[in-house]
Parts: structure tokens; C-alpha cells; sequence
């Protein structure tokens, strides 16, 4: 009973480092230098309003140990019902990324209609050395939803407010203006007045 | 190109090979060299920044162009010169226009013109030389120039 008990404890152990080098074997970074290309899109906006502005901005990073050849990323996510492209393209092509460096892309479009929207992830495809037959396929970072607010209660919490300004001063000038026209007229009869008595008193004097 | 070299010198006539053999080799790699270089580029630029600086918390400088070269030459790779860094510049899917793109917070955001220069290959090696050597990337002369006007950040 010992002997078998030792005997498993001895496989065990066996076992157990013969799964130490398999899984080593797993996780051994490839001897060959291949471009690895991580791709992140970020939407830089404070408030995605209806009808302005949304920058999106692609940064793009080789972090293999060779040039990424032909990086090529797709937006299909700003359809032409729901998004007006208004600068820069929605699919492009990068010849080549270094190993190590990054590069960055921007677009700016502006939403039709206001509401929750679920910005996706965009596709990015690289041939990962000289030699790669076919391209390596792969996702950019997903932003999540987001809520377009309406250009309306944008414009309310926003906006200068010029055209209100002035429709209140004018809104203001009767209640203004009326007690000032009395107080006018009233005073401009008292002064008339004394003037006549002063005259009238400089008169007698003489 | 390099088999031709390999042939030429691999072979037991090398002593025999003459001036003539050698300028046609030379004369080979340069005409190749030439070809690929864009000769007199034309660019046609259209540029668009962001400008109103409430709603986003980056500007975007976005210009797109098209390089036409008096050779005909097409799908030049080009890079651009960003701040102190080379960065390669984009190609639509067509490979028709190109792009460069940055965004800058709005409290960095300068307006004006932002003057970019473009580098070709050859360009680009010459400026990483320049680089090593601690120069400036203004020290090596770009291929084309393109302007970014950003009129204003209105908060």
C-alpha cells in the first residue's frame, strides 16, 4: 500500500511538471518576429448633440517585433441615415507601421437624429509579416452607447441666448417707461411753474 | 534586381566583366530607384478642424488631398511630419486620396496655420538619419507642404 501510494505521489509529481512544460509550451512567445496591431477607437466629445460635431479618433499600435504591412481599417458603423461624414474617411489604408510605433486617425461626422446609439467597433485587417499569405483580421475597441442629446435642449442650456436678451429688454421698456413719461411730465409743469413765480417775484422788485 | 547581381558575380567571368556590364547594372538600380520617386507632385488639399469647443474635449485637424505626379507615378507611401514625429499618412480605399489627422486638447489647440510636410520614402530615411543625429525634421527639405487653418476654438 505504501509502495503504491508513494509510486502515485511520484506520478503526481511527474505529471504535474510534465503540465508545467506544456503549458510553458502554450504560452512561449513565437521566435518569429510578427506585428501584432492593436487598434483603439475613442469618441472625443463632451456631449454628442444632434447635428454637431462628433471627433472619433483611431490610434493604431504595433506592438510585434516587425512591420505591419497593408493595416487597412473599416468603419461601417456611421451609416448615411443615422450619420453625415463631415471630415476625413471612413476606410483607410496604412502601407506600413513600424514595429513599435503608432498612428493615429480621425473623423468627424454629425448624427441626423437624436436618441441612443450604440457605437460599434470598426474592423482591422494587417498582413502581420513580409511573407503572410493572408491578412490578419481583428476589431478595434468598442465606445458603447451613447446618448445623442436633440440640437433643441442642447440650444437651451447653451446657447447665448442674444434673440431672448433683447425680447426682454424690449418686454421691459413699458414698465419703464410709463412711470418715468408720468414723472416727466409732471416734473417738467413744476418747473415751468417756479420759473413763472421767480419771474413774477423779480418783477415786483424792481 | 539581386538575382542579376548574384548571376553576374557568382560566375567565374567575373574578372571578365567589363565597364559596360557594370554601368547596366548600376544604371538598372537607379532607373528603378527613379520610377518610384514622385516627380513634381501636385497637391490638392481641402482641410476641416473642429470648432466648436463645448461639445468635444479633443479639436480634430483632418486635411484629405490627391498627389498627382508629372510621371505618373501612383500609391506613393507618404509620412508626415507631426509635431516632432513622422507619421505614415493614410490612403483612402482607392488609394486616390490621402489623409493626415491629429486632435489636440482644447486648451493646447493653437489657431492659425499649421504648416505639414510630407515625405516620401527616401524623405523618410532622410529625416530618421537626421533624427539620429539629433537635427530637427525642419533640416531635411519635405516633398510638399500642406496648410491647416483653424480659425477658432468657440467655447
Amino acid at each position: 500500500m505504501k509502495h503504491m501510494l508513494v509510486f502515485a505521489g511520484l506520478l503526481a509529481v511527474v505529471a504535474v511538471s510534465q503540465a508545467d512544460v506544456t503549458a510553458e509550451d502554450q504560452f512561449k512567445v513565437e521566435e518569429d518576429s510578427i506585428a501584432r496591431v492593436l487598434a483603439q477607437k475613442l469618441i472625443q466629445n463632451k456631449y454628442l448633440v444632434e447635428g454637431q460635431d462628433v471627433v472619433v479618433r483611431y490610434s493604431l499600435f504595433n506592438v510585434g517585433s516587425a512591420a505591419a504591412l497593408n493595416v487597412r481599417v473599416q468603419e461601417a458603423g456611421f451609416g448615411a441615415g443615422d450619420f453625415d461624414i463631415v471630415a476625413g474617411k471612413a476606410d483607410f489604408t496604412l502601407d506600413r507601421l513600424a514595429p513599435g510605433a503608432n498612428a493615429s486617425h480621425t473623423l468627424v461626422v454629425r448624427p441626423l437624429k437624436y436618441g441612443y446609439y450604440n457605437f460599434t467597433a470598426a474592423t482591422v485587417s494587417y498582413l502581420d509579416s513580409e511573407t503572410a499569405s493572408e491578412p490578419t483580421v481583428g476589431f478595434t475597441s468598442e465606445p458603447g452607447e451613447g446618448g445623442i442629446v436633440a440640437f433643441r435642449d442642447y440650444n437651451k442650456k447653451f446657447s447665448s441666448h442674444l434673440l431672448d436678451w433683447l425680447v426682454f429688454a424690449v418686454m421691459t421698456l413699458p414698465s419703464l417707461g410709463i412711470p418715468f413719461a408720468l414723472w416727466y411730465s409732471s416734473k417738467s409743469k413744476y418747473d415751468a411753474v417756479i420759473a413763472e413765480k421767480r419771474a413774477d417775484a423779480g418783477k415786483k422788485r424792481e | 534586381m539581386a538575382q542579376v547581381c548574384l548571376f553576374y558575380f557568382s560566375e567565374s567571368n567575373f574578372f571578365n566583366m567589363n565597364m559596360v556590364h557594370i554601368l547596366l547594372i548600376f544604371g538598372l538600380i537607379g532607373a528603378s530607384l527613379a520610377s518610384d520617386a514622385c516627380q513634381n507632385p501636385q497637391i490638392k488639399a481641402e482641410s476641416y478642424t473642429s470648432q466648436d469647443a463645448t461639445i468635444v474635449t479633443n479639436i480634430a485637424y483632418i486635411a484629405t488631398f490627391s498627389l498627382t505626379c508629372a510621371n505618373g507615378v501612383t500609391g506613393v507611401s507618404l509620412y508626415a511630419a507631426i509635431g516632432d514625429r513622422l507619421v505614415p499618412v493614410a490612403r483612402s480605399a482607392d488609394g486616390a486620396t490621402y489623409q493626415v489627422s491629429w486632435t489636440e486638447e482644447v486648451a493646447k489647440a493653437t489657431t492659425g496655420d499649421h504648416a505639414i510636410g510630407l515625405y516620401d520614402d527616401v524623405g523618410y530615411a532622410a529625416v530618421r538619419k537626421a533624427q539620429r543625429s539629433d537635427e530637427p525634421i525642419s533640416s531635411v527639405k519635405p516633398m510638399a507642404t500642406i496648410i491647416i487653418n483653424h480659425p477658432v476654438s468657440r467655447v
